[in-house]
C-alpha cells in the first residue's frame, strides 16, 4: 500500500469556458499543507474565476479538485465550508446592518452548529462570544466589536472579510486580493495577520501588489488567459522572461 | 352545426376577445418587471383610471367610444408618467418589500379616489350603435364588440411585436431585458428607457381598462379585483417577454372562458394549480429562461 | 475570560434581558380589561391582530422572506377551529390543537416547495397558494358554507367552566394568554443564535451560503414556526367571532397585516405590537368616517413610510430618542 502525502488542496486539469470565451484552461495548481501560494496575472485572466470554481460558486466543464484527497469538485459551498475550506471576497460582502460582532458570530455559530438552537441557552452563546472576542484580539478589530461594519473605513471591513473567512477555522483558506481598495495606510494591519496565520494552513492568494506577493507567496503561479504561463519560485518568477513580457507587455499596449 | 362546434367556437371568439383585454393591460406590467424588475401590484390601478376617464369623458363630453379610447391611453400614460419618477424610480434595483408595500399604498390610495370620485357602482357603459348587433360570418354570429377587441387587439399585438422586434427601442429593450448592467455598459440610458416603457405600458393598461370596460366592468376595486389575473399571466409568461404575455394572455383568456362554462366549480381552482405547476417547473416563467 | 469576551456577553445579553418597558404593552393589554369591559370585541379583534402580525414579523422582517400570502395560515386555522365546533368538538383545546396542527402542515409544505426560491416568484407563488385555499373555501360550501360562511361556532368552555359569554370574558383572557405565550417563544428565538442566522439571511443570503448555512432548513424551519402562529391566531378569530368567513383566507389580510407590520416597524416584534394596536383601534375609531377616508390615509401612510420612514412608528420613536438624547 502506496502512501501518498495528500495535498492539502489540488487543482488538476480544470477548464471552463462561457460560450466561445474560456475563461481557463487546463489549470493544475498544488497546494501542500502550510502552503504561501500567490496567483497572479493580468485582469481577466480567470483568478477569482478559478477561486469560484474551487469553491463551488461554479462548477468546472472538467477537471477535478480535490481538498485532502476528498473529491469536492463542483460541490456548493454550503457543503465545502464545514470540510476546512474558506474564502474572502474581492469585494467586500458583508452583513453591512449588523455589528462587527455579529457578523463573526454568525460564522462561528455556524461552524460550530451552534446556529440550530433556537432557545438561547446561555452557555452555548458563551462558547461563541468567546471564540468571537479571541478573533477579534488576534485580528485587532477589538475596538470596533459593536459597531456596524457599514459605518467601518473601508481597510477595517476588509479585515472583518478576513476574519470571516478565519472564524470557519479553515485548512485552506483563499485570499481574493485581501487589500484590493484599501488605502496603503491601512493596509499595514492587514498584512500582519496575514503574516500571523498558522503555519499548517494553507493558503492561496491572488493579488496585483506585487510587494505584498512576494512578501507573502513561497511559489507563484502565473494565469494569463485563462491557462499557467508559469509556476516556480518568486525569484524565478521575478526572472522569467515570458512574465516580464506579459507585464510589460500589457503596460505598452 | 352541432351543438358542439358551435360551443367551441364561441368558448374560442370570447376566449381571445377576454384575452385581448388581458394582454393589453398585462403587458406593461410584464415590461416593468421584466425591465425594471419592480413588481407593480397597483398595475390594475391604471386599467382603471384609464377605464374611468374614458367613460367619464364619454358621460361629460359627449365623446364617442373610440375617442374615449385615446382618453383612457392618455390618462393612464399621464399618471404613469408623473408617479414614474415620483414613487417607482426610487426604489428601482431596492428591497422588494419596498416595491410591494409601496404599490400595496397606491392600491390602496386608488380605490379610495375612485370611490370618492364616482362612487362604489360600477361605472355605466354605454356601448356606441355600431357596436351592438353582430356580424354574420356565414358559419357563425360574431358581436360586433368581440369582433372589435379581436381586430383591433391583433393590430396592437402586432404593432408591438414589430416595434420591439424591428425598431431601435425594441432593441434597447430587449437587451435591458436580457442583460440590465450590459445594456447599461453598453450605454443604453436605462433612466430614459424605463420611463419612457413604464409610461407606455400604463397607457396600454388605461387603453386595455377603457377597451374593456363591457366585460371588466370598471368599479373602485377593480385594481384589487384582478390583480391576481395580471399576475398569473405576467408570471406564467415570463417577466418582459411580451410574446409570452401574447400568448399566455390569449390561452388563459380561452381557458378561463371554457372553465366558465365547462367547469364551473372548479375552474378557479385549476387556474392556480395550473400557475403554481407551472412556476415551480419554470420559475422564470413559460417562455422566460430555464431556471 | 478578556475584558472584550465579557462585553460581548453583556451586549448579547442586553438584547435578551427583559427591560422593565417590555412590560407596558401587557399592562395596557389588561388595563384595558378593567377599563373598557364594554369594548372586549375591539380589545380581542387587537389581539388577534398582534399575533398575526408577529407571526408574520418573524417571517418577513427577520427572516426577510417577502410573501403576500401569510393569511393562508390564518384562514387554515381559523377554518379548522370551525369545522371542528360544527362537526361536534365544541372543546377549544381541540380547536387549537387541530388548527395549530393544519397551518404548520401547511407551511411546512408550502415552505419546501417554495422557499429556495427568491424575488417575485416566490411572491407570485405564496399568492397562487392563498388564491388556491380562498378558491377551495369558496366553492366547498358543504364544509365552509362558501361565500356566507360559518356561523355560531363559538367553542365550549375552557376546561368546562369557563364559558365563552357574550360579554367576552373568557374570550379575551384566552386570547391574552394565548398572546402571551406566543409572544415569549417568537422573543426567544428572535434573541436565539438561530434568530442571529435568520437576520444574516435576511441581510446577505449568498454570504450566508458561502458561510455553509443551510438556508433554506433555516427558512422552512421558521417558516413552519410563524405558520403555525398565523394558526393560532386564525383559531381565535374564529373562536372569539363565532364565525369564519373567507376573509380569513383574502389577499386583503395579507395586505393588512404587511401594513400594520411596517407602520409599526419590522423586525422588532414590538413593531408588530404597535402597528397591529394602532392600526386596528384606528380602524375602529375610523369606522365612523366615510371607509375610503380611512383607505386613503393607510395607502397615502404606507408611500410615505417606504419613501421616507423606514422602520415605521417605533423607528420614528428611535430617532426621536436619539436626537432628544442627542441634545441632552
Amino acid at each position: 500500500m502506496n502512501v501518498k502525502p495528500s495535498m492539502a488542496l489540488s487543482v488538476r486539469s480544470v477548464s471552463r469556458r462561457f460560450g466561445a470565451l474560456v475563461v481557463a484552461q487546463d489549470i493544475n495548481i498544488d497546494l501542500p499543507e502550510g502552503a504561501r501560494h500567490a496567483l497572479i496575472g493580468p485582469n481577466g485572466a480567470g483568478k477569482t474565476t478559478l477561486v469560484n470554481m474551487i469553491t463551488g460558486a461554479l462548477r468546472p466543464d472538467s477537471g477535478s479538485i480535490e481538498l485532502f484527497g476528498e473529491d469536492i469538485t463542483g460541490r456548493r459551498p454550503r457543503s465545502t465550508a464545514p470540510l476546512g475550506l474558506a474564502r474572502t471576497f474581492q469585494i467586500t460582502n458583508l452583513f453591512v446592518r449588523l455589528t462587527v460582532w455579529e457578523n463573526l458570530a454568525l460564522a462561528v455559530a455556524t461552524r460550530s452548529g451552534a446556529d440550530r438552537s433556537l432557545f438561547v441557552r446561555a452557555s452555548r452563546q458563551h462558547v461563541v462570544l468567546d471564540e468571537v472576542a479571541a478573533l477579534l484580539e488576534r485580528v485587532g478589530l477589538a475596538a470596533d466589536a459593536t459597531r456596524l461594519v457599514g459605518e467601518l473605513p473601508y481597510g477595517r471591513q476588509r479585515l472583518v472579510e478576513l476574519a470571516m473567512a478565519l472564524a470557519l477555522k479553515p485548512r485552506v483558506l483563499l485570499l481574493d486580493e485581501p487589500a484590493a481598495g484599501v488605502p496603503s495606510l491601512e493596509t499595514g494591519q492587514l498584512l500582519d495577520v496575514i503574516d500571523a496565520l498558522p503555519e499548517s494552513m494553507a493558503i492561496l492568494m491572488i493579488d496585483h501588489d506585487m510587494d505584498l506577493v512576494f512578501r507573502f507567496a513561497r511559489r507563484i503561479t502565473v494565469l494569463v488567459g485563462g491557462g499557467v504561463l508559469a509556476e516556480d519560485t518568486p525569484d524565478n518568477i521575478r526572472s522569467d522572461p515570458r512574465v516580464r513580457d506579459v507585464y510589460l507587455g500589457r503596460a505598452r499596449s | 352545426m352541432d351543438a358542439a362546434t358551435s360551443f367551441l367556437g364561441f368558448v374560442v371568439i370570447d376566449g381571445i376577445a377576454y384575452g385581448m383585454i388581458l394582454f393589453l393591460i398585462s403587458v406593461g406590467l410584464s415590461v416593468t418587471m421584466g425591465l425594471m424588475r419592480f413588481a407593480n401590484l397597483a398595475h390594475g390601478a391604471f386599467a382603471a383610471a384609464g377605464g374611468a376617464a374614458a367613460i367619464s369623458s364619454m358621460q361629460a363630453f359627449g365623446i364617442g367610444f373610440l375617442p374615449a379610447l385615446l382618453v383612457g391611453f392618455a390618462a393612464g400614460a399621464l399618471i404613469g408618467l408623473i408617479l414614474e419618477p415620483a414613487l417607482f424610480a426610487p426604489l428601482y434595483g431596492g428591497d422588494e418589500l419596498d416595491q410591494v408595500l409601496m404599490t400595496i399604498g397606491l392600491i390602496l390610495v386608488t380605490i379610495a379616489t375612485l370611490n370618492l370620485l364616482f362612487g362604489s357602482a360600477p361605472l355605466p357603459v354605454v356601448m356606441p350603435d355600431w357596436m351592438q348587433g353582430s356580424i354574420d360570418l356565414g358559419f357563425r354570429n360574431v358581436p360586433n364588440y368581440r369582433a372589435f377587441l379581436i381586430v383591433s387587439g391583433g393590430l396592437l399585438m402586432l404593432a408591438l411585436w414589430l416595434t420591439l422586434d424591428r425598431t431601435e427601442v425594441g432593441a434597447r429593450i430587449r437587451a435591458a431585458v436580457e442583460n440590465p448592467s450590459m445594456a447599461q455598459a453598453v450605454g443604453i440610458n436605462t433612466r430614459r428607457l424605463f420611463a419612457l416603457t413604464f409610461t407606455f405600458g400604463c397607457g396600454l393598461a388605461g387603453l386595455g381598462g377603457a377597451m374593456g370596460a363591457p366585460l371588466l366592468p370598471i368599479d373602485p376595486i377593480y385594481p384589487f379585483r384582478y390583480l391576481a389575473t395580471f399576475l398569473v399571466v405576467v408570471s406564467i409568461a415570463g417577466f418582459g417577454n411580451i410574446k409570452g404575455t401574447a400568448w399566455v394572455a390569449l390561452m388563459l383568456g380561452i381557458l378561463e372562458t371554457a372553465g366558465r362554462y365547462v367547469v364551473p366549480e372548479i375552474s378557479g381552482f385549476l387556474i392556480y394549480v395550473v400557475m403554481i405547476v407551472l412556476l415551480l417547473w419554470r420559475p422564470n416563467g413559460l417562455f422566460g429562461r430555464p431556471a | 475570560m478578556t475584558p472584550l469576551a465579557q462585553r460581548l456577553r453583556d451586549e448579547a445579553a442586553a438584547g435578551s434581558r427583559w427591560r422593565i418597558i417590555e412590560v407596558l404593552p401587557w399592562l395596557i393589554f389588561i388595563a384595558f380589561y378593567l377599563f373598557f369591559e364594554s369594548r372586549l370585541a375591539l380589545g380581542n379583534a387587537v389581539l388577534v391582530m398582534v399575533l398575526f402580525t408577529i407571526s408574520l414579523d418573524l417571517v418577513m422582517g427577520y427572516a426577510g422572506v417577502a410573501t403576500l400570502g401569510h393569511a393562508l395560515f390564518f384562514g387554515l386555522g381559523a377554518y379548522t377551529a370551525g369545522v371542528l365546533v360544527a362537526s361536534g368538538l365544541p372543546d377549544p383545546a381541540i380547536g387549537l390543537l387541530g388548527g395549530i396542527a393544519v397551518a404548520a402542515l401547511a407551511a411546512v409544505l408550502t415552505g419546501l416547495l417554495l422557499l429556495h426560491l427568491q424575488g417575485n416568484t416566490l411572491l407570485m407563488l405564496t399568492l397562487a397558494f392563498l388564491m388556491l385555499a380562498h378558491e377551495v373555501a369558496n366553492k366547498w360550501t358543504s364544509v365552509t358554507g362558501g361565500d356566507d360562511g360559518m356561523h355560531s361556532v363559538s367553542p365550549g368552555p375552557w376546561f368546562g367552566v369557563f364559558e365563552f359569554d357574550l360579554q367576552g370574558h373568557t374570550r379575551y383572557w384566552y386570547a391574552l394568554v394565548l398572546l402571551f405565550v406566543v409572544f415569549l417563544i417568537a422573543r426567544m428565538i428572535a434573541h436565539s443564535q438561530f434568530g442571529l442566522a435568520l437576520k444574516g439571511i435576511r441581510e446577505n443570503p449568498a454570504r450566508m451560503h458561502a458561510i455553509g448555512v443551510p438556508v433554506r432548513r433555516h427558512l422552512v424551519m421558521i417558516y413552519t414556526i410563524a405558520g403555525a402562529m398565523a394558526g393560532v391566531a386564525g383559531v381565535l378569530s374564529a373562536h372569539s367571532n363565532g364565525f369564519v368567513g373567507l376573509e380569513t383566507l383574502s389577499i386583503a389580510l395579507s395586505a393588512n397585516c404587511l401594513v400594520m407590520l411596517v407602520l409599526g416597524g419590522w423586525g422588532r416584534l414590538y413593531g408588530a405590537v404597535v402597528g397591529a394596536t394602532v392600526y386596528v383601534v384606528m380602524q375602529h375609531l375610523a369606522s365612523n368616517w366615510n371607509p375610503s377616508h380611512w383607505m386613503f390615509i393607510v395607502g397615502a401612510s404606507m408611500i410615505l413610510v417606504v419613501r421616507f420612514g423606514k422602520g415605521g412608528l417605533l423607528g420614528l420613536l428611535d430617532r426621536l430618542v436619539a436626537r432628544f438624547r442627542g441634545q441632552g
